[in-house]
């Protein structure tokens, strides 16, 4: 077969074309820029984190240790203990609250600081991501990873010790196994430690086996066997920072794969309807190369040359493209990590252009193949297309709809004249669509996840200050008589809270679990909204809701009844909901249930409900100088693990892509009616129609497809949400409420359709602009 | 003896198109109110040129176009396609109906865009699809008709709006030439009614029988301009 021709065929084609052309680039661009960044991410996150437990020589356990019941000598035997490889400490430790000056007097209560003189060690060297290391008395590196972030060089108060001493912030660090929240010199840790708090210490190990919580288990009794009883205080295995990571994997992996089959649908439907269309809007081009001597072969790869070029340019600068976006997240997570700077891997930067470049071609094949096919003299004969007759009840019924503009109708019932066609542009925006309302579902539901950590909480909370655990009877008065006095609280309430901490006065355990937090309310805590996954909120005394955690621990179902022993007292209550809850709140129930202020529940905290319009920040301010100093008043904390790493500036660029690429399919498809019907647009605008008339017809071509899609994208953007979100959920074994999943409003929805419809119009509205313009002479010329 | 102003006015037009020659070349013509004017020419002579542009199908490099007393050549796009719908009906060789639309619908659409009462637009249909014989048509598809009852649909449809002006290019092109006779002798009637008719035609024959005066174009330029017979003004339309 000789190219040369074909070639030539090929190139006068491109030029013919050029906006088909530019939309194939352009698409193809678009799709293998998704598909590279969402490829490298899916492969990136848990490679950087291994990556960097090796080269920072991540713990695979950190134990607390109280000091007063181990010795020296005893934790240093704890390095010959079965199974460990390595060891490091002990470190002074202390659980500390901060508080932040000028933030209403906001304070995180059970922060982790350890005594490190020096960042690297034999194990878990910390990563300085911002500012310098603590070496002076006074200075504190804050983890970048918890929840208080303020200014290099700010200060922040440590209410739980004994003066209340002030530290400077100096920087930001990181531990990869995320074991501690704050650092400060070894002598400094003294100076935290609260009255209520013996000294503790931390000590660091690697294990043989550590891969499983089994392991872990088994590598922490270890530990214990080798120390007195009770020393061991707590411990945090590198499994959870393993977790998160892994969870964000499959968050990112369950949207990206979303997104991903998303484009590539998208890509095939738009490169196979480019070519298509190409064939129909070619038939006398096809007629006359076939008259020539083009044998069917040669006709098929001249129209295949065509999509040829601009498909490996689109494909070359998407590959382009997606380094470029993904390239400085690669180096963010590296630095994050502290490992070094990453680039794409080669082969993604192959195989995702190259795939690419074959999908178009399959998409290609087909509508090239059947060009190959046409007789040149039924080509020839018929210049057009030919007529098929669909359409015309469409037409009658829109001529009756005497209510719309006749350009409207007649725009609304065209679609019908080209089924296949029109099945296309719908196919096209519904998997644009789909891509919004998967977007904005993704978005409703890690929005309602995070914002949980703040439900249950109040809109502002009062926390004991000064190392008290609970407030006493004068305090309690005055806070009481204090949120009388202040408008703008709504309702509040005192809540008990019974956690098992060293040295904690009052705990509660479960026969077969051990002692479990619980939360007692001294009064109806509904309003609080805990999201509940099944059953409901305790209505009264005997009545407890439990997390997720509690239950998957107990072997405990919603229904069933439990044990609480305190003090000696054995107490039946009834499970009557599941709670969600990713802090591991444990039990919550009435402050009557456990025998209130008899049985030695003291308040621990306040919980304020505020009334509408109130800003909890301002009220917060308000409070807390009412109330002067003694307490902390501040906002309930937010941000859930695994969730709330989710990376959504990629899921918005994504969004946006898919809107694009469907925005452009519309374009396309919309051209290639305008171009198949240029002539009936000279007959429309030779009687009269005017620019603006002949618009809103073409415009309208796209409304019945946009509300085919609209009623096809709807429950299934909702459905790949719902599967996406479950699966989440599935992977950091969290059961999810339905108010989670189910995000979507009435308005919402309606607002989606609006953007099936936004998004056929924005593509429809070039072709509709240039349909307006032409020059009646030249479409009745145009056959 | 009234004088009568001409209804439609050519001066001095020029029209070239992008890297050709002239197609009409300072061109001047008036046609009065009820005329029945045949344009002749070999192919390429500039006859449908003129036609395009005394429709406000396109527009002129150069000259004046006036039609019942509007200057054509000055208007906007959107004032063309206004103009047209009020002054011109075209009927063309190949009837660009529209396929996917009825008879009936094909014939109300100018009236629908020009915004006339649904009520008088059908009104208006009916009695044309009657007086041309194609009312047993008004639900039927263009694809289904014979050509010279699409050539009456077009004619019907090119009235709809009662134009100033009606603008046929070769009218009877694509019929055989019993059909052609028929069409030939329904446009001298509606000439006769009084309506204005310029004619774009091959047809010697056609001109003589149905036309009043013979306008011959060679090269864009007129090279005989000859009245034979008076044009009917009594009863002429507006």
């Amino acid at each position: 077969m000789s190219i040369a021709p074909v070639l030539r065929a090929a190139a006068g084609g491109i030029t013919r074309r050029q906006v088909p052309t530019v939309v194939v680039f352009v698409v193809l661009a678009a799709s293998t820029a998704a598909a590279l960044v969402g490829v490298t991410l899916l492969t990136n996150a848990n490679e950087l984190f291994y990556n960097a437990v090796a080269t920072q020589h991540g713990a695979d356990l950190a134990v607390t240790v109280d000091a007063a019941q181990a010795s020296p000598a005893q934790l240093a035997a704890t390095r010959r203990a079965a199974g460990v490889t390595q060891a490091a400490g002990p470190y002074p430790a202390a659980s500390v609250t901060l508080a932040v000056s000028g933030r209403g007097g906001m304070s995180i209560p059970g922060l982790s600081v350890v005594g490190r003189a020096r960042r690297s060690g034999p194990l878990d060297d910390l990563t300085l991501n911002q500012g310098q290391w603590a070496t002076l008395p006074g200075e504190i590196d804050l983890a970048i990873y918890q929840p208080l972030h303020v200014p290099i060089g700010s200060t922040v108060t440590v209410t739980s010790a004994p003066g209340k001493p002030m530290l400077t912030v100096v920087g930001y660090a990181g531990s990869v196994v995320r074991d501690e929240d704050a650092w400060v010199t070894p002598a400094e840790v003294a100076a935290l430690r609260g009255r209520a708090a013996a000294g503790s210490a931390q000590m660091l190990y690697t294990f043989r086996s550590a891969g499983t919580g089994a392991q872990i288990s088994a590598d922490l009794a270890a530990v214990r066997h080798v120390l007195p009883a009770r020393a061991v205080t707590g411990s945090v295995s590198w499994l959870p920072s393993a977790g998160q990571t892994s969870a964000e994997q499959s968050v990112n992996t369950a949207y990206v794969v979303a997104f991903a089959l998303i484009g590539l649908a998208l890509a095939v439907l738009i490169v196979a309807t480019v070519v298509s269309g190409a064939v129909l809007a070619g038939y006398q081009r096809i007629g006359v190369l076939k008259s020539i001597g083009f044998t069917p072969a040669q006709v098929a790869v001249s129209y295949l040359a065509q999509l040829g070029g601009p498909a490996v340019a689109g494909c070359a600068a998407g590959a382009a493209l997606g380094n470029y976006w993904v390239l400085p997240e690669l180096n963010n997570s590296a630095g994050a990590f502290h490992v070094a700077h990453q680039t794409v891997p080669l082969w993604i930067n192959v195989t995702v252009p190259l795939g690419m470049c074959l999908l178009a071609g399959l998409a290609a094949l087909v509508p090239a193949l059947r060009a190959g096919r046409l007789s040149a003299t039924a080509a020839l004969a018929a210049r057009q297309p030919p007529q098929t007759g669909h359409g015309y009840g469409a037409h009658r019924l829109a001529s009756r709809l005497a209510l719309l503009p006749r350009p409207v109708s007649i725009g609304l019932a065209a679609p019908f004249s080209r089924p296949a066609r029109s099945a296309a542009t719908l196919a096209v925006i519904s998997f644009g669509l789909a891509a919004v309302v998967l977007a904005v579902g993704l978005d409703g539901s890690l929005a309602r996840v995070n914002g949980s950590a703040a439900e249950g909480a109040g809109q502002v909370q009062v926390d004991p200050g000064g190392g008290q655990a609970t407030f006493n009877a004068s305090q309690q008065r005055a806070i009481t008589a204090t949120l009388r006095a202040e408008p703008g609280a709504q309702r509040y309430l005192a809540e008990a809270d019974l956690v098992p901490f060293p040295g904690a006065r009052r705990t509660v355990s479960v026969p077969g679990v051990g002692v479990v937090p619980v939360t007692a309310y001294d009064g109806p805590a509904g309003w609080l909204n805990w999201p509940l996954v099944s059953g409901r909120w305790y209505r009264g005394p005997g009545e407890v809701d439990a997390d997720s955690a509690f239950l998957s621990q107990s072997g405990l179902a919603v229904g069933d009844r439990v044990t609480l022993r305190l003090g000696g007292r054995a107490i039946r209550a009834r499970i009557v909901g599941q709670v969600f809850d990713l802090a591991g709140t444990g039990l919550l129930t009435s402050w009557r249930t456990l025998g209130g202020a008899a049985a030695g529940l003291a308040a621990a905290q306040y919980d304020i409900g505020l009334r509408a319009g109130t800003s909890p920040a301002r009220y917060a301010a308000t409070l807390a100088r009412a109330l002067g100093g003694g307490v902390f008043v501040g906002l309930p904390r937010s941000g859930a693990p695994g969730f709330g790493l989710v990376d959504t500036s990629y899921l918005r660029l994504l969004t946006v892509l898919m809107a694009v690429l469907a925005g452009l399919g519309v374009l396309n498809s919309v051209l290639l009616v305008t171009r198949e019907r240029v002539h009936d647009l000279g007959v429309f605008k030779a009687v009269g129609m005017t620019p603006r008339q002949t618009l809103a017809m073409v415009t309208c071509w796209v409304v019945v497809p946009a509300i085919g899609a609209a009623l096809l994208a709807l429950p299934g953007g909702m459905l790949i949400q719902d599967v996406t979100v479950r699966a989440l959920a599935a992977d950091i074994g969290l059961p999810l409420p339905g108010q989670f999943i189910h995000v979507y409003g009435a308005m919402q929805l309606l607002l989606l359709a609006l953007a099936g419809l936004g998004i056929a119009a924005a593509g429809a509205l070039l072709p509709a602009g240039w349909a307006a313009a032409a020059r009646t002479s030249t479409a009745l010329r145009a056959e | 003896m009234r004088v009568v102003d001409p209804l439609v006015s050519v001066s001095q037009v020029t029209k070239r198109y992008p890297g050709g020659q002239a197609a009409l070349a300072e061109l001047s013509l008036d046609v009065r109110r009820g005329e029945a004017v045949a344009v002749m020419g070999p192919s390429g002579s500039g006859k449908s040129t003129l036609l395009n542009l005394i429709a406000g199908l396109d527009k002129p490099t150069s000259g004046t176009v006036t039609v019942a007393g509007q200057r054509v050549d000055a208007l906007t796009e959107t004032g063309l396609a206004r103009f047209r719908r009020r002054r011109i009906g075209m009927i063309f060789q190949f009837f660009n109906l529209l396929d996917d639309l009825t008879v009936a619908d094909n014939v109300l659409l100018p009236a629908q865009l020009a915004g006339t009462a649904r009520s008088q637009a059908r009104a208006t249909m009916t009695g044309l699809l009657d007086q041309l014989g194609i009312a047993q048509h008004r639900n039927a598809y263009p694809g289904r008709l014979s050509g010279g009852e699409r050539q009456r649909v077009a004619i019907a449809r090119a009235l709809v709006n009662s134009p100033a002006v009606l603008l046929a290019d070769e009218p009877t092109g694509a019929l055989d030439s019993a059909t052609g006779e028929t069409i030939g002798r329904l446009l001298l009637e509606l000439n006769r009614g009084g309506q204005t008719l310029i004619l774009v035609t091959h047809s010697p024959e056609l001109a003589a029988r149905y036309a009043g005066r013979v306008v011959r174009l060679v090269d864009g330029r007129i090279t005989s301009d000859a009245v034979t017979s008076p044009p009917a003004a009594a009863g002429a339309r507006q």
